[in-house]
């Protein structure tokens, strides 16, 4: 009895003791702690035993533990390592590493583990790409990997940024990396005529698992000549193996300019006009202009071409897999009403992704991608008389956009904007916008289908053969009308209708063999390319349409009187053989060498191939004994040094460059051919040679990891076109050769470090920064190369800035003053239009005339930036988030042509507010010279740049700004969601510059001169993210 | 050791599959990738020919015509470059276009390739049409600079620096060019014969024999001032050249496009730099000349008859040759002839520009009134607008024209043009500029 009892006091106290104590069994969930989705296969290890288990589909596990006190360790390939003490029910949530070595990085043809990588990889994952939307992803690369500068120099939605790899490699300025989609190259650049168009906005980002940007010589050498600029590999999401994941994301917003230029109102207006025609000798002929009410007209054209523009995104997808085989498919729509009005872009995208394993052995799968945008665009040229921005910031603000009974204002004849009061027309013939953006249309749309199929077989261990067909197809159409009764088709109107097919095809085939004996590890990749791109359009235009019902549809026929066709067609093909050897001994001495020889039909049948050699080492030097064994070094976890030297190309060159040619041309009503082009069949590709130093370190318990590099890139054989003497008979004299040579060294650093993790609250940041000089060392024949502000000159950087150095105003006449090529102080007499010297003790003399010409031009100033990079800072305070991430450059000006020819022109137009603070009184001190009516072109020296307007184009820029809360598992487990997020964010939120422009990074010439740029818009958006 | 096997097999079966599928596919894959399908590497003279002659027209109303007749003050430059070449400023850069785009780049390098092509063919038509547009191209070139490079030019990358042939050797190879063209035009052959394709006599080759004959009588009248035997020379040729103003070597332009526009009228509406007075205004105007309406619009433009975008260019008409004959005959002391011809030409010239002769009575002459002023100042109101009229100038100095009062080049008025900019800088060949504009070119010494 006492027995039993006892037994029952016994159980009794086991059942009131805690379960767990009894069981000591462990169940519970692992989960990523991003998408709260359930993650398998992550291994549950008791620490410092062997005792251990793997976590199911559904991301369960269940262990038991020796002992309540145990601490079990959680890791997972991509995640960071988790410990956390054993409890009854134990959910688990895993960071995704931020820089872990076990990262896979996609590297050309094949992956390797970030820990072998002896080359320079920048990696940004799809998941920093989706949660920072943007019309297209390669703007959102910009600060995030070092070296790499991303410039976006115009506000329109549809326009591509440019994208620069450690520099720039060639004397055009032309060219970006090589952009490969799952392994295909894709065709980039603007694909229309007409509306600005950017064939990477085809790409979904949601679609985007990550984006590699291959940097340095050793691992862009395996893209051989196509490789110079650097590669950007773009890998879309495959499906993973457990449950099927379903999510949706969306955002909406708006889009506002960031910035608009102050200019006159109308009774400012009113004055100066009036000030520069008296000046001159004229009478007054602005007057304010009443409305029927009485009032004055106050218009600010910015109003009419700048407006909050709506923008939605929706995308969704479906993906799951087995361990046979695994699917992603997505669906995405987008509506884009940009900041600039007339500015818009639609898309829809759908994408296919499927594996499947057969036999054992065999992979086979495809991707697919198709997409179709659509962009409206405007007349945004830098001075067209309908351009938007140098019509808005000139037209008068003394009269209406639309008269009093509602007709636009446009003057009697039609052709410009009406007078109002004014006694004097518009000059420079600038017309009504608005009339001109409800009118004008200028669009393209473009169905572009991306796919690859592939199948991949397992020879025996180790070896894999690969063979991948990829297309890239892109169906373009151009459509644009101008209205005949006003505008830049009057008066008889234009329609122009154009079709852009452009094919790319490409097959590849590899043999990859992977293997570790003992020691050592191999892993061996050869292959062969074929590739075969084609370009084709037509068009049909024509002038004198018949009636304006006619015009913004389609081109129909028998209404225009004046038809005229075009078309053309151009190939090119490369065909390639390449390959990569890593070797790694006690996996920490490491070799890399690369291979490969390109035919590149450009060049001409009779051309030898391009033979580009490569390699790096590597040391993972934290391995070594001694490093191990010493106690100062304990706080590095991995300390990798590694060099790399290859021979890359540039295939850049002018198609069909080889031959000599005839070109056709219309002679009345016969055709004709004429000859066009020397050809020059020994002309060879554009060569970069990359040198790169640098080491990878993780330290502090893996919480910082540090990359930094240093590089020299020499660009050799740059074509350039020289000239040679009209007596050859070639019509503009030149031929391209192989002449210039430049460089481009610098180091790069970044830093990623987890600040603060505790189960609340976490910080991690990421500071990247690059620092680059460029320098041109050879030039054909040392001769310069001069354009409208820059210059390119041997021992100085590609197009420094070249023109006048601007001495201030002269107090006593207001003349404004400039510094001679040979000392001398000059000033320039507004009123006629010449120089004359000017002495000091006589300031309002003008008695010696001289001249201020190219002679008297010196290099004033940097185009290029010399550093630039990005800080971005996460926080997660219990289910908020909180990311700020800045973007910082430097180290160049910018030419502010906008206000040299602009804002304080001497015409019967509007200007800039600055135009206030002119001379007008003897001593007065001032920066604006005496204004006079038509001389505006000698007081601002317009077409040159002077250091009046050359402005520092430093800045730091709050890029994305975004607080996000997700909702807590107990709610959302309710409605059978796995995660639900809704965020806030605000782009290009503010920027601290003492650029005077609207942003220092617009330039739309590409020489960083700002002319009429549209402004970048500031985005604030409401975003969902939800799991299922 | 099986499966080995079997697995080794499939690999090399793999790999041998992938490269046969390679180089089979290489054939088809890559044909044609090398020819540029825009352009042609191998024209025929079919398509060399009418832009050839559309750049001459367009060379002789163009920058030619424009510095010439601004020199010879048939019109006056009133802004710009015009302004200065009115006052005898003309850079070497203001001439660069004409060999780059005009002489060089659009006629002769073409028309030396037709030539290439014709002859390597075995088209006679086509290479006799060939020489006799590169000789007038020549002539003029050479005309205006003196030596100019020939022999070694057109070479592309062979020869970046080719060297100048005197003029003396120019006029050689000008009348080589011209008698081979004579004969092979007189020879007969089956090939595709000049047609549409032909802009100035669709393909009439008794003309084109009658252009080269006028041609050969011109260039022996520029060298009769270096050798008198040159006249009779030229008296003999003209005999087989042009018999009516049917036979006029004229380039037309019609105004479909910007391309096909008569130049100066397309000038005159984009730059506007030219004001359409000066001494030949004055002359009309006090000789009551009726091609005073037709010269001038009224209003110090151009007429409609040189002014339209469809007006023509004439490279050479029958008047022109007529004087020609009219000259040599005074020279040699025939002065009844002299006086035909002269009688002739003013007429002619009247047909064709204002539609009736009946000013001629006028203005005619007997061999007893005939003086060589009569016949110069009739030919270069003949030829107004016409190149050719600078060279009678610097030949004959008729008519007597006073240097303008702006001139730069000390109270004298041009004799040549200034090699231009591009030959200066890349051709190590090109003579110095010494003297300037007023630099004489060897049959003017």
């Amino acid at each position: 009895m006492k027995k039993i009892l006892l037994n029952f006091l016994w159980v009794l106290i086991m059942l009131g003791s805690h379960a767990y104590a009894q069981n000591r069994t462990v169940t519970g969930t692992v989960t990523g702690k991003e998408d709260g989705l359930p993650l398998p296969g992550v291994s549950v290890v008791v620490k410092g035993t062997k005792i251990g288990t793997q976590t199911g589909a559904n991301g369960k596990f269940s262990l038991n533990v020796p002992s309540p006190n145990s601490v079990l360790v959680f890791s997972f390939v991509g995640y960071e390592t988790t410990e956390a003490r054993a409890s009854a029910n134990l959910n688990v949530s895993l960071i995704t590493a931020q820089r872990s070595l076990n990262e896979v990085v996609v590297v050309g043809y094949g992956t390797q583990e970030r820990r072998d990588l002896t080359g320079s990889v920048g990696k940004v994952s799809g998941a920093t790409l989706a949660s920072n939307p943007t019309p297209s992803f390669d703007k959102g690369l910009a600060g995030r990997v070092t070296g790499v500068r991303v410039t976006e120099s115009s506000g329109f939605l549809g326009s591509a940024p440019t994208i620069r790899v450690r520099g720039t490699n060639s004397l055009s300025n032309e060219g970006g990396p090589l952009y490969v989609v799952d392994g295909i190259p894709i065709v980039t650049g603007n694909q229309s005529g007409v509306v600005a168009n950017n064939p990477l906005a085809d790409i979904n980002s949601e679609d985007i698992e990550s984006i590699e940007v291959l940097k340095d010589g050793s691992s862009t050498a395996i893209y051989g000549s196509r490789a110079s600029s650097g590669v950007v590999l773009i890998t879309t999401k495959k499906g993973k193996t457990g449950r099927q994941v379903i999510n949706y994301s969306g955002w909406a917003g708006y889009a506002t300019a960031s910035k608009r230029l102050s200019v006159l109102n109308a009774n400012d207006f009113i004055t100066i006009a009036n000030e520069k025609l008296t000046n001159s000798g004229a009478t007054p002929k602005a007057f304010p202009t009443l409305d029927p009410t009485g009032n004055p007209y106050n218009t600010d054209w910015q109003d009419v071409v700048f407006r909050r523009g709506f923008q939605q995104n929706h995308a969704i997808s479906v993906s799951g897999g087995t361990d046979k085989s695994n699917y992603y498919f997505s669906a995405g729509f987008a509506d884009f009403k940009g900041q600039i009005v007339g500015n818009e872009q639609r898309k829809y995208n759908v994408r296919a992704n499927v594996e499947q394993k057969a036999l054992n052995i065999l992979t086979l799968g495809f991707t697919s991608g198709i997409s179709y945008v659509k962009n409206l665009g405007l007349n945004s040229g830098t001075n067209g008389l309908s351009a938007n921005v140098n019509n808005a910031l000139q037209a008068l603000p003394n009269v209406p956009v639309f008269n009093p009974d509602g007709s636009y204002n446009i003057s009697a004849d039609g052709t410009v904007l009406g007078p109002g009061s004014n006694t004097k027309g518009i000059d420079n013939n600038y017309t009504n916008i608005k009339y001109i953006l409800d009118n004008n249309i200028y669009k393209n749309q473009n169905l572009t289908f991306t796919g690859t199929g592939y199948l991949d077989a397992k020879i025996f261990d180790g070896l894999h053969a690969r063979t991948q067909i990829g297309v890239n197809s892109l169906y373009g159409e151009d459509y644009q009308y101008w209205n005949p009764i006003h505008g830049d088709g009057r008066p008889n109107g234009l329609v122009f209708q154009q079709y852009i097919p452009t094919f790319n095809y490409d097959w590849v085939n590899t043999l990859t063999y992977n293997k570790i004996f003992g020691s050592h590890k191999i892993n061996v990749v050869g292959g062969a390319e074929f590739q075969k791109q084609r370009a084709r359009s037509f068009n049909a235009q024509g002038t004198g349409l018949s009636n304006v019902y006619f015009g913004p549809n389609n081109l129909i026929s028998g209404t225009l009187s004046t038809p005229n066709i075009g078309g053309g067609i151009a190939e090119n093909a490369i065909r390639s053989f390449f390959g990569r050897a890593n070797y790694a001994f006690k996996d920490r001495y490491l070799l890399t060498l690369t291979y490969r020889s390109d035919y590149i039909s450009n060049l001409g049948p009779n051309s030898p191939p391009g033979l580009l050699p490569g390699g790096s080492l590597g040391w993972r030097i934290s391995d070594e004994s001694f490093f191990k064994n010493s106690s100062a070094l304990k706080f590095v976890n991995d300390l990798k040094l590694r060099a790399s030297w290859a021979r890359t190309g540039n295939v850049n060159i002018p198609t069909y460059a080889f031959a000599s040619t005839y070109a056709p041309a219309t002679y009345g009503t016969s055709s004709g051919i004429a000859f066009n082009v020397l050809g020059n069949d020994k002309l060879k590709y554009e060569k970069t040679d990359k040198l790169d130093f640098g080491f990878d370190l993780t330290m502090l318990h893996n919480r910082v990891s540090v990359t930094a590099d240093y590089f020299k890139n020499n660009d050799n054989n740059l074509i350039q076109q020289v000239a040679i003497a009209p007596s050859l008979g070639v019509p503009g004299n030149q031929i391209s050769q192989n002449v210039g040579s430049m460089y481009n060294k610098g180091f790069e650093v970044s830093v990623t470090s987890t600040n603060i993790q505790s189960s609340a609250f976490t910080w991690t940041s990421n500071f990247n920064f690059t620092y680059i000089k460029n320098k041109v060392t050879t030039l054909y024949g040392g001769n310069d190369l001069i354009g409208t502000y820059n210059i390119t000159r041997v021992g100085n950087p590609l197009n420094s800035f070249y023109g006048y150095t601007f001495l201030g105003v002269n107090p006593a006449n207001g003349n404004p003053m400039y510094l001679k090529g040979n000392g001398q102080t000059i000033q320039g007499d507004v009123t006629k239009g010449n120089y004359y010297i000017y002495d000091p003790a006589n300031p309002t003399a003008l008695v010696t005339q001289t001249t201020l010409n190219t002679a008297d031009k010196t290099i004033i100033g940097n185009a290029l930036p010399t550093y630039y990079g990005g800080f971005a800072n996460n926080f997660t305070y219990k289910n908020f988030d909180l990311g700020i991430y800045l973007t910082f450059s430097g180290g160049n000006k910018v030419m502010n042509a906008t206000r040299q020819e602009t804002l304080l022109n001497q015409l019967f137009i509007n200007n800039g507010t600055e135009i206030l603070q002119r001379w007008n009184s003897p001593g007065q001190v001032t920066s604006v010279p005496k204004l006079y009516y038509g001389n505006g072109n000698f007081i601002n020296t317009t077409g040159n740049a002077s250091t009046r307007f050359l402005e520092d184009g430093k800045f730091i820029r709050g890029q994305e700004l975004s607080l996000g809360y997700t909702l807590p598992k107990s709610i959302v487990q309710k409605v059978n969601m796995n995660k639900v997020r809704v965020y806030a964010q605000v782009q290009n939120a503010f920027i601290i510059t003492k650029y005077k422009g609207l942003d220092p990074e617009v330039s739309n010439t590409g020489t960083s001169v700002d002319f009429n740029a549209n402004p970048r818009p500031r985005t604030f958006i409401l975003g969902l993210n939800v799991g299922f | 050791m099986k499966t080995n096997i079997k697995k080794y097999t499939k690999v090399l079966l793999m790999v041998a599959v992938t490269l046969g599928a390679a180089s089979c596919k290489k054939g088809y894959f890559y044909d044609g990738i090398n020819n540029d399908p825009t352009q042609l590497q191998k024209p025929i003279p079919t398509n060399l020919l009418p832009g050839i002659i559309q750049s001459t027209g367009y060379e002789w109303g163009g920058d030619a015509s424009r510095f010439t007749s601004i020199f010879m003050q048939q019109v006056t430059g009133a802004a710009n470059q015009s302004y200065s070449a009115t006052n005898y400023s003309v850079s070497s850069d203001d001439v660069d276009n004409m060999w780059s785009f005009g002489l060089y780049g659009g006629i002769m390098n073409n028309a030396n390739a037709m030539v290439k092509l014709a002859d390597a063919n075995g088209q006679a038509h086509y290479a006799a049409i060939g020489r006799i547009l590169l000789a007038n191209a020549l002539g003029l070139t050479t005309d205006l600079w003196g030596d100019i490079p020939y022999s070694q030019a057109f070479q592309g990358n062979a020869n970046l620096q080719p060297k100048y042939d005197s003029q003396q050797q120019i006029y050689t190879t000008i009348d080589n060019l011209l008698t081979t063209a004579i004969t092979q035009l007189a020879a007969s052959e089956n090939s595709i014969q000049p047609g549409s394709d032909d802009k100035l006599y669709s393909g009439d080759l008794t003309k084109w024999t009658k252009f080269a004959h006028s041609l050969r009588a011109k260039f022996f009248l520029h060298l009769a001032k270096v050798d008198a035997s040159n006249y009779s020379k030229a008296i003999t040729e003209a005999q087989s050249g042009f018999t009516s103003s049917n036979d006029d070597a004229v380039v037309n332009f019609s105004e479909t496009s910007v391309n096909t526009e008569n130049p100066w009228s397309q000038f005159n509406s984009q730059r506007g730099d030219i004001e359409f007075t000066g001494y030949i205004y004055d002359l009309l105007n006090k000789n009551g000349d009726p091609r005073l309406d037709v010269y001038s619009d009224g209003g110090g433009g151009l007429g409609a008859l040189y002014g339209n975008s469809n007006s023509p260019v004439y490279l050479m008409s029958y008047d022109e040759l007529q004087f020609i004959i009219a000259e040599a005959q005074f020279q040699t002391g025939n002065k009844q002839a002299a006086a035909t011809a002269y009688n002739a030409g003013v007429a002619a010239n009247l047909g064709r520009t204002v539609g009736s002769s009946t000013y001629a009575a006028t203005v005619a002459k007997t061999s007893g009134s005939i003086a060589l002023n009569d016949i110069m100042t009739q030919k270069y109101i003949a030829n107004f607008l016409n190149p050719e009229v600078w060279t009678d100038w610097r030949r004959t100095g008729l008519p007597a024209l006073t240097p303008a009062a702006g001139g730069v080049l000390n109270g004298q008025i041009p004799r040549s043009l200034l090699y231009p900019s591009g030959e200066q800088r890349y051709n190590t060949n090109t003579p110095p500029n010494t003297g300037g504009m007023l630099r004489r070119v060897w049959w003017d010494k």
